[in-house]
């Protein structure tokens, strides 16, 4: 059964979107808490959104905890190289 | 103040101690590595220029990293300025939704298993990686960007001249993508 005032998941997933960049109305906040209580599919969905989030700030974002680099002496020799060229 | 020969070889300690490190973060913002290569040089060459901006007092490498990110976050913009805004609006959802658009059968969300664990798994991270680049070219430029120059979304909106909704389907859409590309190539493996 649809009730008419019912998100489909492909509406409220993108609602979860839009929430991040522009911020919800009251009506779309309360549509979308509506359907993610009934939806088990969207609320996995929006863990795993918020997951991705988390990703992409710590590996995209500034802070970025990377394990040491393997000793390259050709990259900063190629470097020392440029330099010299440029005076 | 510093004599050029100062200057210099500052520079070249620098490119000792640091070049590797910087390389590696690029290589993981990028994922090109010739790519990372040129804008690590390419960092050395605005630090040779602007040496004599260098506060004494500040850490080395925490200058050079943003003289990179800029770097980077210019390589991003001029790859969004290559594409046309058309290509920014949404495209058809009808692989991740069907009839009375709910989930299909086959892409329906289901729990990950030991999803907070995976933050720290380097398999799983480079898996992440992997899938971030099969998103088009444009889709991962912009988000890229947007966590580099840690700006708010109508910032990088109005910046690229997108519209907000334009943007946020965008997201949408490269949130799908990327949850499909995991489950089938980490989550169902």
């Amino acid at each position: 059964m649809k009730l008419p005032f019912m998100l489909s998941c492909k509406s409220a997933t993108q609602l979860m979107e839009k929430a991040h960049t522009v911020g919800l109305t009251r009506k779309e906040k309360w549509q979308l808490w509506m359907h993610t209580k009934l939806c088990d599919a969207c609320r996995q969905y929006e863990r795993q959104s918020r997951f991705l989030e988390q990703l992409f700030q710590r590996y995209l974002g500034m802070q970025n905890p990377r394990s040491p680099a393997p000793p390259d002496d050709k990259l900063e020799a190629r470097i020392l190289q440029k330099l010299k060229e440029r005076s | 103040m510093m004599t050029e020969t100062d200057a210099n070889q500052e520079l070249t300690t620098w490119v000792h101690l640091y070049a590797r490190d910087l390389y590696y973060w690029a290589l993981q913002k990028v994922s090109d590595s010739g790519l990372a290569e040129d804008l690590v040089q390419e960092t050395f060459l605005v630090a040779a220029e602007k040496m004599h901006t260098f506060q004494q007092r500040s850490q080395p490498r925490t200058w050079l990293l943003g003289i990179l990110k800029h770097k980077i976050a210019d390589h991003y913009r001029a790859t969004l300025q290559k594409v046309p805004t058309l290509s920014l609006s949404p495209e058809d959802l009808s692989a991740f939704f069907g009839a009375n658009d709910r989930w299909r059968k086959e892409t329906r969300p289901e729990a990950w298993d030991a999803q907070e664990e995976l933050m720290d798994n380097q398999a799983f991270i480079l898996v992440f990686e992997e899938c971030l680049n099969k998103l088009s070219a444009m889709m991962n430029a912009c988000i890229r960007l947007k966590f580099l120059a840690e700006k708010k979304a109508a910032e990088i909106c109005q910046e690229l001249g997108v519209s907000s909704t334009n943007y946020w389907q965008l997201l949408h859409r490269a949130k799908l993508q990327l949850r499909a590309c995991l489950e089938q190539s980490w989550f169902r493996h």
